[in-house]
């Protein structure tokens, strides 16, 4: 052991190949691309208040997308954190509308989110159900129920101030929702690259027998990585019902879908095991920019999600490419 | 490959920037109307209407845009953002959430652009003018023919769209109104479509298969009235219980004829258009605008509906 | 082959026994030699070929759709459909009659889902007749019969033989050869040893031709009686102790229960034994609970079972060892991997380089390297040297000496013999899921393993 300890450090080869810059910057290459594009077709996009504009309407997507990333990341997917966001929605309004504090009101929403996250993971792991698809199918289904039911149908509107500042305030020109987001992704990559459960999960995710057979407790981290992904979507719940001072049962309705999108953007792969929180950031911007210049643009609604489709599938056929190339 | 990749991404950006860029040419007065989403005949009209309006004035440039579905309402946020970073010369909206657009009117308001509010009101004190119908008074259109139809006698039901649009809580209560006036009528249900033809129809079964003695039903929407009407078909009851519906799109209006349908209220969705159009030009140049521009109801039955389909 | 022969096939792991066998269905090329089929000589490029011809597959896994009959399995993609519309009653009525044929009646109604292994055999025995099939390749067909189900796939065998089916039989029960064949040919190392009627020949006489043409002399490699701490004691069906610097190595045929042994050691699967660690009880019902007290498993099955592709080397060398804390301290990581990479030479250009673009031998190195940093008590190796090249081969068995060296335990499955005999102290052979027999450096040779591992003897 201790001749081993001198032994001359590993080798490291420092040049990156072309195959490698392109894994790890595609997404921000691709963002960059497209900024560039709509900056030379749209004079209001080069504008600062513009820019600010896109980051405050990515927040809700890249909140939801970073819970969906860590939950493919294990190779499954949330389907429920569409849900799960209005659930909170109507749940933090119901009780600001009672009296309760902000404070105490938005910690309900995140618990909320956490929990229903949870519990997918627990019948995921504990029924043993065949899929992630099922459970978090089954919860997409009972939480618009319950947000339904809760709010009585009705958009609970017109809530307080001190809550509405974490989706409509700003802080030094930065509005909150940024602050927010990027609260978030910072500490989401410490937790997936520099702590035990976070690559734990990439290990599940790669060979969830191997992970095993090394000691991971499988079954929890699952219902640990559901749960951040029903807490994310409980913080994007805070975000938006404040910006649009509503909590409205039926909001997030199709969000699951965006998420998922932008975590394919961001480099995710539906097999698991491979994905950043870097990646997936850039992804829900992709996305963000792309409706905001086609806005810019007059493209209608429609041809947006043409677009974004076509996106999607080039995004994932390049990355096959890609990886051919370096099986090669 | 790799050289086939990148032409191909090349020759698709050149394309994508020439399409982009074509018909770009500043005019003087740009106009946006944000339109609650563009999947109905009532939509396409209104947009007919506002683009007829536009020709009329040369200088104007409109743009029309919605969202994919009337309940993205954030979808529709976010395209009136991206409105006012352009800074518009006049805002015109229909809202998909009453309460959840008020922020950002407010950031239209500070950006100094002229906010209209179209079909669907708003209670926001700095708007420059509502166009639309009175909807109450529509639902009450629709409750007293009700009345008239069963001759205040029966057990009627109301099939609402999504619970908490103003404009069908507005027509609902019009019509409550009306039918409570008549102590012999009882309303035995008020349930939920979301607008949409298939909910109406399986709403519909559910409350036939409740009240097997229902004399009449309020919709208010065309889709969900028409969705009502299969249902009543499929229990062979056509005819034998009164329908309304609202909006008076031309699927509706042929179904008044054929007699499947007993009356619906009429709005004017072209006209809707027009007038918001006209009055957002007037607002952009500065000029005053009327506070309330109203775009009329009608009961449209049997006897008048040939006039409405031409 | 003569027509209406019973042919069976013996030999040791990696004799060539499957390889010959994926040559005769043209899943593999041929490397030389020439297939002749009914005085032709045929080439057979792909296993359409092979069934053309006649000749039939049955696999250890058998491939049957559980939810359908047994008439539907029969017939499956073949349905005699003379008017193109499938006619069931036909399909059965055939199915029937092939079972009375072959003398075991059974409901052909019924879905293969809740049948017995035996009873699915014959079902692909069936299907293969219902085919004209000429010859019946049977993989180990009686690897997991009971003995009466053995017999009476014999007879069925037999009674087919006496149509003008010929059969060949694979198997490592070299009793059951003798009674079922009528000619055995022994492989070692891709070659014919002995192709003898199995009139003349009794198993002694098989397992010398298995093991080499003569008894070699062997410098004894084993180092003989070890009497340092216990470290691990098995006590049940299986009873076996380790101590502290030890390679034990475990011998058996397929299905001799090695692999399950080491499985359940490692917490996967019922426990069906008691355990002591270091003189302590201990309960494994989860790999958690194996590694918590000092175990470490190096599955065979790496890529299903071990590596991480996905993930970079450096990541899955720390797979186990993170276990103890909850923040990762980057550079000391990557200064560790890095050493072990060094010292265990592992041919990579980068820590962060994915595990899937390393070689076997390699992977398996990293595999090792993972338990090597964890620390582990008693090493569990299943097969390490499988698909490995020579150079890894050598490598991996200086380091398992290297270890016991420094008192870790190793408990070693190989399919390759000479590689116990190089790397252990002591040889356990299994038969049957139970001990059959201790050899220590004196008596440990290849001829009393193979004796041993076919149930000779017994």
């Amino acid at each position: 052991m201790k001749a081993a300890a001198q032994t001359v450090p590993f080798p490291q080869v420092p040049r990156l190949t072309g195959a490698a810059v392109l894994r790890r910057f595609g997404p921000l290459l691709g963002l960059v691309v497209l900024c560039g594009v709509f900056g030379g077709l749209s004079e209001p996009f080069r504008t600062g208040e513009n820019a600010v504009n896109v980051l405050r309407q990515s927040a809700v997507n890249a909140l939801l997308a970073l819970g969906q990333m860590v939950v493919i990341l294990t190779a499954g997917i949330d389907v429920s954190v569409g849900s799960i966001l209005g659930l909170c929605c109507v749940l933090a309004a119901l009780l600001l509308k009672a009296g309760v504090p902000a404070v105490l009101s938005i910690l309900a929403a995140l618990a909320a989110g956490a929990a229903l996250g949870a519990v997918n993971g627990v019948l995921l792991t504990k029924l043993r159900l065949p899929h992630p698809f099922i459970p978090t199918l089954g919860m997409m289904n009972v939480a618009r129920g319950l947000a339904l039911v809760m709010a009585g149908g009705l958009p609970i509107s017109d809530l307080p101030v001190r809550f509405r500042v974490w989706g409509a305030g700003t802080v030094a020109g930065l509005p909150v929702p940024v602050i927010v987001v990027g609260l978030c992704y910072v500490l989401g990559h410490v937790f997936l690259t520099r702590t035990t459960p976070g690559r734990d999960l990439y290990a599940i995710g790669g060979n969830a027998r191997a992970a095993l057979l090394c000691g991971v407790p499988v079954d929890s981290r699952l219902i640990l990585a559901y749960g951040f992904s029903g807490l994310t979507a409980g913080i994007a719940a805070v975000v938006l019902a404040g910006r649009m001072n509503s909590g409205f049962p039926l909001a997030g309705s199709g969000a699951e879908l965006d998420s998922i999108a932008a975590v394919i953007l961001g480099g995710g792969s539906f097999f698991g095991g491979v994905g950043t929180a870097a990646g997936t950031l850039a992804g829900a911007l992709i996305m963000a920019v792309l409706r905001n210049g086609l806005n810019l643009l007059n493209v209608s609604a429609y041809w947006q999600t043409v677009m974004i489709g076509v996106a999607i599938v080039v995004t994932v056929w390049i990355d096959m490419l890609r990886q051919k190339a370096a099986n090669r | 490959m790799c050289r086939w990749t990148r032409r191909t991404w090349f020759a698709g950006v050149l394309l994508f920037a020439g399409a982009c860029s074509g018909p770009r040419k500043s005019r003087q007065l740009e106009i946006a109307f944000v339109i609650k989403a563009l999947d109905s005949e009532f939509w396409l009209r209104v947009k007919n209407g506002a683009e007829a309006a536009a020709r009329t004035a040369p200088e104007v440039k409109l743009t029309v845009l919605a969202p994919e579905r009337e309940i993205n309402i954030d979808q529709q946020v976010t395209i009136l953002e991206d409105q006012i970073v352009k800074r518009v010369a006049a805002l015109a909206v229909a809202p998909a959430g009453v309460w959840e657009v008020i922020p950002v009117l407010d950031k239209a308001k500070a950006a100094g652009i002229p906010v209209l509010i179209a079909d669907t009101d708003v209670p926001w004190a700095s708007k420059r003018g509502f166009i639309g119908i009175d909807n109450r008074l529509g639902g009450k259109l629709a409750g007293a023919y009700v009345v008239n139809a069963i001759a205040g006698h029966g057990k009627v039901a109301v099939i609402g769209g999504i619970p908490g649009v103003a404009t069908h809580e507005a027509r609902i209560a019009g019509f409550l109104e009306e039918i409570g006036k008549v102590p012999g009528i009882e309303c035995v249900a008020v349930q939920p479509a979301n607008s949409e033809r298939a909910t109406g129809m399986a709403v519909m079964e559910n409350v036939l298969t409740l009240h097997r003695d229902l004399r009449a039903v309020f919709a208010t929407n065309d889709q969900m009235a028409l969705g009502a009407l299969e249902a009543i078909a499929a229990k062979r009851r056509t005819g034998q219980i009164v329908l309304v519906g609202f909006d008076a799109g031309r699927e509706t209006l042929r179904a008044v004829q054929s007699g499947a349908l007993s009356a619906v209220i009429a709005q004017h969705p072209e006209r809707i258009g027009w007038e918001t159009v006209r009055a957002a030009i007037q607002a952009a140049k500065r000029n005053p605008v009327a506070a309330w521009v109203d775009t009329g109801t009608a009961v449209v039955t049997r006897d008048n509906v040939a006039r409405f389909l031409q | 082959m003569a027509p209406a022969e019973v042919h069976a096939l013996v030999g040791e792991n990696g004799a060539g026994k499957s390889t010959l066998l994926n040559v005769v269905m043209g899943v593999t090329a041929s490397d030389g030699g020439q297939m002749f089929w009914e005085g032709r000589p045929v080439e057979v490029r792909n296993p359409r070929d092979a069934r053309r011809l006649g000749i039939t597959f049955v696999h250890q896994e058998l491939a049957l759709v559980p939810q359908l009959s047994v008439a539907e399995n029969v017939f499956l993609g073949r349905h005699p459909a003379r008017t193109g519309w499938v006619s069931w009653d036909d399909i059965q009525k055939r199915t029937a009659q092939i079972f009375e044929e072959l003398g075991h009646p059974i409901d052909v109604q019924r879905p293969v889902a809740g049948m017995g292994l035996a009873e699915r055999q014959l079902i692909e025995v069936a299907r293969a007749f219902a085919f004209d099939a000429r010859l019946i390749i049977l993989d180990e067909p009686t690897a997991a019969l009971s003995e009466a189900d053995a017999e009476r796939l014999r007879r069925t065998i037999h009674r087919l033989r006496a149509r003008g089916v010929s059969f060949i039989f694979v198997s490592h029960r070299l009793k059951e050869v003798i009674d079922v064949a009528d000619r055995i040919t022994v492989l070692r190392e891709g070659r014919t040893v002995v192709s003898s009627p199995s009139a003349g020949t009794d198993e002694d006489h098989l397992v010398r031709a298995m093991a080499g043409s003569s008894f070699r002399e062997r410098t004894p490699r084993l180092r003989g009686e070890n009497t340092a701490e216990e470290v691990l004691r098995i006590c049940g069906p299986i009873d076996l102790q380790l101590r502290r610097g030890e390679v034990v190595g475990l011998a058996g045929a397929a299905g001799g229960g090695c692999s399950e042994l080491l499985e359940w050691l490692f917490g996967s699967g019922p426990q069906p034994a008691q355990v002591f660690v270091a003189g302590r009880k201990v309960t494994l019902a989860s790999p958690r609970d194996a590694i918590r007290h000092g175990l470490a498993l190096v599955p065979d099955d790496r890529a299903e079972k071990a590596v991480i592709p996905a993930a970079s080397l450096q990541a899955n060398i720390m797979l186990a060892a993170i276990r103890r804390r909850f923040f990762i301290d980057q550079r000391e990581e990557r200064r560790k991997s890095g050493e072990f990479v060094v010292k265990l030479r592992i041919r990579a250009e980068r820590l962060d380089q994915p595990a899937a673009s390393l070689s076997g031998g390699d992977q398996q190195k990293m595999v090792l390297a993972r338990w090597l940093h964890a620390g582990a008590q008693v090493l569990l190796l299943d097969q390490p040297t499988r698909g490995v090249d020579l150079r890894s081969k050598a490598e991996i068995h200086e380091l398992i000496r290297q270890l016991a060296g420094r008192g870790t335990a190793v408990l070693l499955t190989s399919s390759n013999i000479d590689d116990l005999l190089n790397a252990a102290d002591r040889i356990v052979v299994l038969h049957r899921g139970r001990i059959a027999g201790e050899l220590t450096s004196a008596m440990a040779t290849e001829e009393r393993i193979l004796q041993l591992a076919t149930g000779v003897g017994m």
